[in-house]
This record gives C-alpha cells, structure tokens and sequence, in this order.
C-alpha cells in the first residue's frame, strides 16, 4: 500500500490526524457476550467542487498499527472492536486504486472527538484547512417551533365537574409527568392535564379510562361503559406512575391487566329513567308553543 | 460505593432485587432533558419516584455499560418499554437492547395489583 497522507489539523496539536469518532448513517451495532462489538456502518461521500486532488477517505483503528480501509458508499466492517477503541480518518491517494473515479470533498457525520467537544451536527470536513464546518441541523423555524412548544403552559380551561391538573408539588410528582407525556405525545398529553385522565384503546377494541393514583379504570365497550377494574401500584409512587404503568399494561399486554384487576360493578344510578322523544313534526310543535305563548 | 437500585421481585413480597446503578451519567433535576444524540434509561424506584440515567448512542463503551445495565433489569423481571420513536408517542416492549432507542422506561410489573 502506498503510504497514508493525512491532513494536519491545525487545531489539534497532534501531528498530522484529524481524530473523529465518527457518526454514521445507518449504523449497527452487534455486541456479543464479552464484550465484542461489530460495527457496520454506512458513511455518505458526494462529490463536490473542492477537491484534494487524489485521494480517498479512509479509516482505521487508532492503533497506529491497524489498516486502513477505504471508505466509499458502502459498508465497513470494523471486527473485534473493544469498547475502548476509537477511530481515525484521512486521506490515502488515490494511486492506491488507480481505478477509483474521483472524489473530492466528504461529507462527514461526526460526534465529539477526544479533546475537543462538537455537539452532534453534520459538518463538512475541510482537508485544506482542518477544520469542521458546521452545517445541517434544525432550521431557524424548527428551532422556533421548540421554543414555542417549551414555554406553553399547561392548559387551564376548566368544565364544571372536572378541573385541570394544577403544578405538582412533589418533584417525583414532576418527572413522571414528563414521562407521561413522552408517552402519550404532546396532544393527548394536553388532554389529560384538561381532563384529569387518559383514555387507551386496547387491542380487544376496548376503551380503558384511566386516573391517576389509585382510581377505579373504566371499562367502555361501543361507548357504554361495562366495566370498572381496580389496578393500583403499591409502593409509594406518585399518582402518575400508577397511570403510566397501567397505560402501558393495557397497550402491550391487555389480558394481563384484566388478569390482574379486581372487578367491579358499573353504577346504574341516575339512568333508571328514560326520557320519550316527541315524535310530532316540528310545525305541529311549533304550532302548540306559539298557542301556548298567546293564551300565557 | 457504587448506588444500588432497589427493585421489588415479585408480588406481594417485601423482597427486592439490588441492581447496581450504571456507571453512566444520571439525569437529576426534573426537568432535565437528555441532549441529543444520548438515550435515556428510566426505572421506577419507589425511593425517588424514577431514576433517570443517559447513555451516548455513538460512544461504545457507554454502549456496554447500557447493555450492560439493560440486561441485568430484565433478568430481574422488569419489563423494558421503548418511549417516543422518532419523537412520537410510543410504548412498544423491549426484549433486546437497542442503542439507538431514545427512551427506554422500565416498568416493575411485580409493583401492581388488583384492588
């Protein structure tokens, strides 16, 4: 093999390598008993108007013993890598495949390199001057819309009968909120700080309402409910740990849930009356309350 | 010393398992967010409600060390969830590591009961 030509960085004070644990599209990791990982992964190279002139990207072990393996559009198999092991790029010339085409620039994936920290971007590494030019990441309006998104409050429209969830007082009260809303999404999670609960249709088809802490879950079936399950979370755990795990429970593994629960009987208070539609057509109807109105 | 999580074995009993807590960094304050690029593991504890630890999902030895503590959890009976794919919501079950995942939740299934 021809021997490597790395570029200098000008930043790092090593001589001669540009030292990136590089992140990469697709990657997979396989890990076996002991701690033996093999990394696949799958680098993106375009080509561009900057060029080296002859050369190719490449990586290898940073053992300085280690070969270097051309990089291209394609699968790289890194055998036998230890957790320890990092990586190094360059640039070898392109004589060393005399019938490769050519390649100028390589976009490059990076994550933070040993002295010095990059946050996670994209970035094009420029050979000429070593150094990283940021690019890619969450536009202005993405980074907009977060910002917006981090600064609504909880909703604070309020029903008669049910009032909104206020502040938790209790900092566990805090996490398992932010917990339930990974879970749910923004959307519904909005909805149970209005409402006070969550509703989790299962896979039987069954709609499950849950509360917080230690109430009753209700069972709807075709929008009747035909069920009341009591699943509590014993320990001391704030209520909305009790919802998470039961929301859970009835998504993935709802015949457990039900295994589990104490069952008990659906109310029928206040629905022993039943109310007759009038039936008349509305002139008629209309007819009577206009007589009712002249002779009141 | 290294902490221990306290996890309960089974239903009914007063028995817990001791796992010991990853030697990855752990997300204290409640409204903490795991920066990106890291996931995030999430066990319930009785003790502090959750205890939230991180992992780099491009850094190999926080990878084992992940899988590492992934592993020791399911033998000892709770039950790994995947948490908001991609940013959506989502709640599937885990019965392998997955480094890329962005969240994990372990939930202790031996915790509930009817009542």
């Amino acid at each position: 093999m021809v021997g490597v030509a790395l570029s200098t960085n000008t930043a790092n004070a090593t001589t001669g390598s540009l030292y990136i644990k590089a992140r990469c599209t697709n990657a997979t990791y396989t890990c076996e008993p002991g701690g033996m990982m093999t990394l696949e992964a799958d680098y993106e190279l375009d080509s561009g108007e900057y060029t080296t002139g002859d050369s190719w990207m490449c990586a290898r072990v940073r053992d300085g013993m280690s070969t270097w393996v051309k990089v291209r559009n394609g699968w790289q198999v890194y055998n036998d890598c230890t957790a320890a092991t990092s990586y190094e790029w360059g640039y070898l010339p392109k004589s060393w495949n005399s019938t490769a085409t050519s390649t100028s620039w390589a976009r490059v994936v990076f994550a933070p390199r040993e002295d010095e920290y990059f946050e996670f971007a994209e970035g094009w590494y420029d050979v000429k001057t070593g150094k990283i030019i940021m690019t890619g990441g969450p536009t202005a309006e993405e980074r907009l819309k977060k910002i917006l998104a981090s600064r609504h409050a909880p909703a604070i429209i309020t029903s008669k009968t049910r009032q909104a969830m206020r502040s938790a007082a209790d900092m566990r009260e805090e996490r398992a909120r932010e917990t339930l809303r990974r879970v749910l999404g923004n959307q519904k999670f909005r909805n149970f700080l209005k409402t006070g609960f969550v509703s989790v249709k299962a896979k039987s088809g069954r709609i499950y309402q849950i509360f917080p802490g230690h109430g009753i879950t209700a069972v709807y079936e075709r929008g009747v409910m035909v069920e009341r399950l009591c699943v509590v979370l014993t320990g001391n755990f704030p209520p909305t740990d009790s919802l998470i795990m039961r929301y859970i429970m009835v998504l993935n593994n709802e015949e457990q849930f039900r295994g589990l629960a104490v069952k008990h009987m659906v109310s029928t208070r206040g629905t022993s009356f039943s109310i007759q539609p009038d039936l008349r057509p509305l002139p008629e109807i209309y007819a009577e309350l206009k007589g009712t109105r002249k002779t009141g | 010393m290294t902490a221990t999580l306290e996890i309960p074995t089974f239903k009914g009993g007063k028995a817990k398992a001791q796992i010991a807590a990853p030697n990855l960094p752990e997300l204290s304050e409640p409204r903490d967010i795991p920066a990106e690029g890291l996931g995030c593991f999430r066990v319930m504890t009785e003790a502090d409600g959750d205890k939230r630890f991180t992992w780099d999902r491009h850094d190999f030895a926080q990878i084992q060390e992940a899988k590492a503590f992934f592993d020791k959890c399911v033998a000892e009976g709770l039950v790994a969830h995947r948490v908001g794919i991609d940013g959506r919501a989502s709640a599937e079950i885990m019965t392998e590591f997955d480094p890329m995942a962005e969240e994990i939740i372990f939930v202790p299934v031996a915790m509930l009961t009817g009542g």
